[in-house]
């Protein structure tokens, strides 16, 4: 399957008329320039977010980081972090030092590889504040969504937890 | 009876170029793009392609009749010509990866658009605006803004050629 297509499936027979329009000048069909951009690492994407209106637009749209997703993955296994990630964090919390989170407290910002942030809902607790928590932040590829688990568990035993919680990105719930 | 199928003549096809020339190619070596396929099972021997010009068609059919005999045994022989294939202008690569792409052929796709982010990732923006073509349509301010919203991207030299 074309690369193109994956991206832009119903502008085939358009694009064929824009490239013979543009006879003179050898410019790229835009839906060329998003499967070129889709193999650039994320650092080069960051910067090149400031090339212009129409490549900001592209390299953050959900189609694009999706596609630009699914061929990182394909090329080197290891490189996303597909598995759940898994932490045990003191009631205050800091994450400063993770990946995938930012901000410590209970408004926790997520924070994709483009670096777009997002409030994540209070979790209300009724427990009290002696136990662990265990966080989980995952990629589900079936719902083509991000979650995050929130177990608390008194005094760190995971046998010992007395509430789950779970986060989707997508439902913002 | 044998001899009679073994002398059975190639088919070849006659595909014309949007500055129309006119090449002669082998059918095996044509059908590696699914466009000429999806024209050839139609029953089509003429295909006229209105979007691809002379001068990539001709290193497009190299590019075909290469790895059209491909085996095991020359595998480091093809590499080097995609090596040599590639190693031309940006503006030449972006011809070819527009016919390519029009000639559906995903092969010599996935090697120039690998190949043109390959050469522009450690780029600065200046110069990929240059090679893409680009006017800046964002204001001082705006440019500014986004620059130090990644700023983190920004961190080191980048490079300024345009080749």
């Amino acid at each position: 399957m074309q690369p193109a297509e994956v991206l832009n499936g119903e502008n085939i027979e358009g694009k064929q008329e824009n490239s013979k329009s543009n006879e003179q000048e050898i410019l790229v069909c835009f839906d060329l320039v998003s499967t070129i951009l889709s193999r650039l690492p994320v650092k080069s994407l960051l910067r090149f977010r400031s090339i212009s209106k129409s490549w900001l637009a592209l390299i953050g749209s959900p189609e694009f980081i999706k596609y630009h997703l699914s061929l990182s993955t394909n090329k080197n296994k290891d490189y996303t972090n597909h598995k759940v990630m898994l932490r045990i964090a003191q009631p205050e919390l800091n994450l400063k030092d993770y990946s995938v989170m930012d901000e410590p407290n209970l408004d926790y910002q997520m924070k994709s590889s483009v670096r777009k942030y997002k409030k994540l809902p209070d979790f209300e607790t009724k427990s009290s504040n002696d136990g662990h928590f265990i966080y989980g932040f995952g990629y589900d590829e079936i719902h083509d969504d991000y979650k995050i688990m929130r177990i608390f568990s008194n005094k760190g035993r995971l046998h010992d937890f007395q509430e789950i919680n779970m986060y989707s990105l997508r439902n913002n719930s | 009876m044998a001899s009679t199928t073994e002398t059975k003549q190639k088919k070849m096809l006659i595909l014309k170029s949007a500055d129309n020339d006119e090449f002669e190619i082998e059918e095996s070596v044509g059908v590696q793009s699914e466009t000429i396929k999806n024209l050839v099972e139609d029953g089509f021997t003429f295909v006229p392609l209105p979007n691809v010009y002379t001068k990539a068609l001709i290193k497009i059919i190299d590019y075909l009749k290469k790895h059209a005999n491909k085996t095991d045994s020359n595998d480091e022989e093809i590499k080097t010509f995609d090596k040599d294939f590639v190693n031309t202008t940006f503006d030449d690569l972006f011809e070819l990866v527009s016919a390519a792409n029009y000639l559906h052929i995903s092969c010599l796709m996935n090697m120039l658009c690998q190949t043109i982010a390959d050469r522009i990732k450690d780029k600065s923006p200046e110069a990929v605006r240059k090679i893409f073509h680009i006017n800046c349509d964002y204001t001082p301010e705006e440019e500014a803004k986004i620059r130090k919203a990644n700023a983190q991207a920004f961190e080191g030299q980048f490079d300024e050629s345009l080749d």
